[in-house]
């Protein structure tokens, strides 16, 4: 990533609001801590504090669903009676910086109308992988497709910056889901208890839930009072249905952008669930998600084609 | 003030584990959590501090604090049967041994004293407080998130704690009674002494722990707090909250709970003011439905409305909130802005 990169991004930024193409652009910045963090402006001259590099982890695609951020006219869904009670008068288009895989995300929102395309600006950035603190590859980068190193064309309306072409020492993903199958192959008690483990951990905190891009309901299941589907106290049964539903509320949908697993801060690896589903729904529906936005998924459909091998 | 090597210490603790809970940090997949040891496991899985060139250039903090072992984040209260009501939770009887807590989050047990021990006694709360016993860790390197020393704390801080311990060279401890309960627990420990040498060695350590810690909170009057209220400044500040629940959750001095059934089941669980069902009414009224508003009221709780009814702010610096946030975002740099915004005569 050179610096070259980030005076390209930094000046499409600034075009794009002084031309009035947007009046918003989202994209990574820098903390006086030293830390990458979601950037939001609105003046050209603010465009000098974009930053790329590999620690930029965050998917940007989640702000775009995001009320408060964008505004009651921004690019979300048409909402009239929102828009009308709204103080908010940020009505405008907006701009963001997105690298292979948070794209893919943003493809499911296209797919499931959650985004109006035509008031929003991508910026593609091509990504040799990003890092921990600890300048370790994050593990969603060692199985991510070379396809997806760089943003896809046509999915994009500008890419910043040279294209990545080497595997930058990742190993390059074979499309295998190795470390699925090695818990697949656990006895059901086995994995019962590895599961669990993890499970009593859980906080509830949300943040799997909040950080994600397509968990965009206005109101969650878990945030129901009346009736409450499944108790907000932490507990090994309780977190245990918080995961399997979230998993399966994201079944052929979930693109494995890693925020879910990235933003636990108890460590629970989230996207092994989301991992399982995929591999299910891949072998039997050859679906993957976040490729194509005109594709639905395969569990919004119904095809006579569809395996049956559940009814005996 | 004695020197006590780490295997008396470890005998110690091996001691306790027939009759004592034993909370303390515990390794998981490269992050540490404080934890109840398994008393098969012994001390294997606990995790001592460690010194010297071989040291980790920052001490390694745990995810969780302390708080957990105090007011849980689940606790049964009673059944609803419609025989009656059956009691759940009994105040703890055991005895408990709380291993290497640093001095923010003993700190934070004494403002969470203020809320559980004050006019209104919480059985559960006391019976856990008076059967710990504190023994407390001193930081010898702080990290860039810390910022202890600018709320009344330090490295080096004792409040809250039994005992302490300064870890030094040659896997050993400079340890010091703080309380009575302390200073029962040091007479079962052997060790020589400490003399004028050790009293300057502990100085040194102190003085370079208190000087690497640079972060600074400044905190606004309680009037520039009050003309900030309803300033535009908490939309922007918030703008990247995700608003989930990791700053109150890890917090150790955030303590809103939500009461909620499970059956017949009455629970108590933790909640937290940025979650958007915090304040909704049973009609569906919400007061704080936008997440700035939610994001303020954990700083004006914090730096506002505790201060006025506890005489102290609730926030130690341990600097969690801002370490394990998701988007990074930083509470010294919010609370700081404000007074910026007010010298910088910025309007309300």
């Amino acid at each position: 990533m050179v610096t070259g990169t980030i005076a390209a991004l930094q000046k499409t930024a600034a075009d794009l609001l002084v031309k009035k193409t947007v009046d918003l652009v989202i994209g990574y910045g820098q903390s006086p801590l030293g830390d990458i963090v979601p950037l939001f402006i609105r003046k050209a001259e603010e465009a000098e504090r974009l930053q790329w590099n590999r620690h930029c982890t965050y998917n940007l695609v989640r702000y775009l669903t995001d009320r408060e951020v964008i505004g009651p006219a921004g690019v979300g869904p048409e909402d009239r009676k929102a828009d009308a009670q709204s103080k908010d008068t940020a009505a405008g288009k907006v701009a963001v910086v997105v690298k292979g895989c948070d794209l893919k995300s943003l493809v499911v929102l296209q797919s499931e109308s959650q985004v109006r395309r035509d008031r929003l600006t991508v910026i593609g950035l091509p990504c040799p992988g990003v890092t921990d603190k600890g300048g370790r590859l994050l593990a969603k980068c060692e199985s991510c497709p070379p396809e997806a190193y760089n943003p896809r064309e046509g999915l994009c309306d500008l890419v910043v910056g040279a294209p990545v072409d080497e595997t930058g020492g990742r190993p390059v993903r074979d499309g295998s889901f190795q470390e699925i199958e090695e818990i697949d192959a656990l006895e059901a008690t086995e994995r019962r208890e590895l599961w669990d483990r993890y499970f009593s951990r859980c906080l509830r905190c949300y943040a799997c839930r909040n950080v994600c891009p397509l968990c965009y309901c206005k109101e969650c299941v878990f945030d129901q009072h009346d009736p409450r589907w499944v108790s907000p106290a932490a507990g090994v049964a309780t977190n245990r249905a918080f995961h399997l539903i979230r998993a399966y509320h994201l079944a052929g949908r979930c693109v494995d952008c890693g925020e879910c697993e990235r933003a636990c801060p108890v460590g629970i690896p989230l996207r092994r669930i989301n991992r399982k589903v995929a591999k299910v729904v891949e072998e039997s529906f050859h679906f993957q998600a976040g490729l194509d936005p005109e594709a639905k998924s395969p569990l919004v459909l119904f095809s006579s084609e569809d395996p049956e091998e559940f009814i005996e | 003030m004695r020197i006590v090597e780490q295997k008396v210490l470890a005998k110690l603790v091996q001691c306790c584990l027939a009759d004592s809970e034993i909370i303390a940090p515990v390794e998981s997949e490269g992050r540490l959590y404080f934890q109840l040891l398994d008393p098969e496991q012994g001390l294997v899985e606990l995790v001592w501090p460690e010194v010297g060139d071989s040291a980790p250039p920052e001490d390694p903090l745990t995810v969780n604090s302390i708080k957990e072992f105090f007011f849980p984040r689940r606790q049964e209260l009673y059944e609803q049967r419609p025989e009656g009501i059956i009691p759940r939770t009994a105040p703890i009887e055991q005895k408990r041994l709380l291993l290497f807590a640093r001095p923010c989050e003993t700190r934070a047990l004494t403002i969470l004293d203020r809320v559980f021990l004050g006019e209104t006694q919480d059985d559960f709360y006391k019976s856990a407080r008076q059967n710990t016993t504190v023994v407390g860790l001193h930081c010898l390197r702080p990290d860039r998130y810390c910022f202890c020393t600018s709320l009344g704390g330090g490295p080096f801080g004792t409040e809250g704690m039994d005992l302490s311990l300064t870890p030094i060279a040659g896997e050993r401890f400079l340890v010091t009674p703080v309380s009575e309960k302390g200073e029962a627990l040091l007479a079962s420990l052997s060790g020589q002494e400490a003399g004028e040498a050790e009293q300057k060695a502990l100085e040194i350590l102190r003085n370079n722990a208190e000087a690497a810690i640079r972060r600074r909170i400044q905190l606004p009057e309680p009037k520039t707090m009050a003309e900030y209220f309803t300033s535009e400044y908490w939309k922007e500040v918030s703008r990247a909250c995700i608003a989930c629940g990791i700053c109150s959750y890890l917090c150790p001095t955030c303590h809103c709970f939500d009461i909620v059934d499970e059956g017949y089941l009455r629970l108590r669980c933790w909640d937290t003011c940025s979650s958007d069902t915090f304040t909704r009414m049973a009609a569906g009224e919400d007061h704080r439905k936008q997440k700035h508003t939610r994001y303020r009221q954990r700083i004006y709780h914090k730096f506002s409305y505790f201060k006025e009814n506890f005489d102290t702010h609730s926030c130690v610096g341990c600097g969690r909130c801002t370490r394990h946030c998701p988007v990074k975002i930083d509470i010294v740099e919010i609370v700081n802005g404000i007074g910026g915004l007010a010298a910088g005569g910025g309007k309300p």
